[in-house]
């Protein structure tokens, strides 16, 4: 670690001295100038240095540990943790997409395009769980007496995923987030496309 | 012998701290960015708070070498010497006070108490150290009581089969009981010093001070050494000339005890040349603590 690497402490900043600390001890990790197993200062090191009290210090270090970015040990300090392996795909996650596969090929063997596909899917976001299709209540009505394909392969309606909501749903290219656009409800993804609920 | 014992040490005790100061003051490199304020009242303070010490070590040992019982005020009196010296340290630390308010930085490694020990003048004091600890252990296990049945002040011995030698004062348990536990204290006391050293704020705040922080930390670190040293050295310097006043002062013509007797006799002036040494760091702490690396 360089001497060169420091951490400022402004009484005009209107930011807290602990997140002050936190943010460029974090800052400091993520760009990855404070590299894995370097260790950190001493709390009374750094409090003294800053001219702030230990526990402020310490209130940085626990954040920063409680994220996952640094790891102390009684004894050992407080010390850069190692990267985080790249998450594996949640399990929830990789059956929603089987199903979303076994969806879309179900419905290419019946001849439905791609928006037609979309548009069910829509229609049955916007349903609750038991809810009867005014368009098609006989469908509805078969369904309940007659699992259809997707059904039968695991039991389960896009409409129950967790998540989902109840609002109508909007797409949005694959590699985009739709965070700028709306904040509310997670992703869930079907197939090639993202879809967004609310 | 006895009196060439105690005036060929104090000659090259002499020589030594000439040299040793002569060398140290032509090395010293001065205190970057001396001219700041804080560098320069950090500097002062500190500086006045270790004369002060000093100072009020030298009175105590002279206070207690007057004192003590059969040699023991004069054989403990380097420990009040060293104790004073790491009190004046202590407090030219503990004023140096960190900026609370406006913008201040400090650095993200962490000062370790070895990056602001002299590397060369520790382990000086180390190996004296040690050295003194074991023969403290052999004195001790070789005394015997004196004529009036205290443990531990006399050597008493046989040259042949026939012949014996009972020969004192002897530092046997007598003296080297106390003696062991000041240079323990010492030891104990001199690590907290070190470690404040090391914890206390930066002086500045700034990375411009950087070097000055640094410089300032090396001097204390340096008399912190320095005062163990002379405490250790003083010590051993005594316990030699008692032990090799006693240890020479038998009949024996041959045998072990002469060996032994030159050892000390050997021992003697090294530990007045680490006693003149350490005294010239004590008077003049140069160096700089060290940066230190990046960690593991």
């Amino acid at each position: 670690m360089s001497d060169a690497l420091r951490v400022v402490v402004a009484d005009d900043d209107p930011t807290p001295p602990f997140e002050q600390v936190r943010a460029q001890i974090a800052g400091l990790i993520t760009a990855g100038l404070l590299p894995s197993g370097a260790r950190l200062p001493p709390l009374r090191q750094l409090a003294a240095d800053l001219g702030l009290a230990v526990g402020t210090v310490g209130r940085a270090y626990r954040e920063l540990e409680s994220v996952g970015l640094v790891v102390s040990r009684r004894g050992g300090g407080t010390r850069v943790a190692a990267p985080a392996a790249p998450a594996a795909p949640s399990r929830t996650g990789a059956r929603l997409e089987a199903l979303a596969s076994r969806l879309v090929a179900d419905a290419r063997g019946l001849g439905a395009d791609d928006d037609e596909v979309v548009e069910a899917v829509r229609a049955a976001l916007t349903r609750r769980p038991g809810e009867v299709d005014p368009a098609h209540p006989c469908r509805a009505e078969e369904a309940r007496s007659r699992p259809s394909a997707a059904d039968r392969s695991r039991g389960l309606a896009l409409g129950s995923v967790p998540g989902a909501g109840a609002r109508a749903g909007h797409v949005v290219p694959p590699g985009t987030s739709g965070r700028e656009h709306d904040d509310e409800g997670p992703d869930q993804v079907v197939g090639a496309f993202v879809v967004r609920s609310g | 012998m006895s009196g060439l014992v105690i005036s060929l040490p104090l000659g090259l005790l002499l020589a030594a701290l000439v040299v040793g100061l002569a060398l140290r003051a032509s090395a010293r490199p001065p205190v970057p960015a001396a001219d700041h304020p804080l560098v320069r009242t950090a500097a002062r303070r500190a500086g006045a708070a270790r004369a002060a010490g000093t100072a009020l070590g030298v009175v105590a040992a002279v206070l207690l070498a007057s004192t003590g019982t059969l040699g023991r005020g004069p054989l403990l009196a380097p420990a009040a010497l060293g104790l004073g010296v790491l009190a004046g340290v202590l407090v030219g630390e503990a004023v140096v006070r960190p900026r609370t308010t406006g913008r201040r930085s400090a650095t993200l490694t962490t000062r370790r108490l070895r990056d602001v020990v002299p590397r060369p003048t520790a382990v000086l004091v180390i190996t004296t150290t040690a050295f003194l600890l074991t023969l403290l252990a052999v004195t001790t296990a070789v005394a015997s009581p004196d004529d009036l049945g205290r443990p531990g002040r006399s050597l008493t011995g046989s040259c042949t089969s026939t012949t014996t030698f009972g020969v004192g004062p002897w530092p046997g348990s007598y003296y080297s009981g106390p003696l062991a536990a000041a240079v323990l204290v010492g030891l104990l006391a001199a690590v907290l010093v070190l470690r404040r050293v090391a914890a206390r704020p930066a002086v500045g705040g700034t990375p411009e001070l950087d070097d000055a922080d640094h410089q300032l930390r090396g001097r204390a670190g340096a008399a912190v050494t320095a005062a163990v040293g002379v405490l250790v050295s003083a010590s051993l310097a005594g316990v030699l000339v008692f032990a090799s006043m006693a240890a020479s002062s038998h009949d024996c013509p041959s045998g072990p005890w002469q060996v032994f007797t030159a050892v000390l006799l050997v021992a003697l002036p090294v530990s007045v040349a680490v006693l003149g040494w350490c005294g010239a760091v004590l008077l003049v702490p140069g160096g700089s603590a060290r940066r230190p690396r990046v960690p593991a």
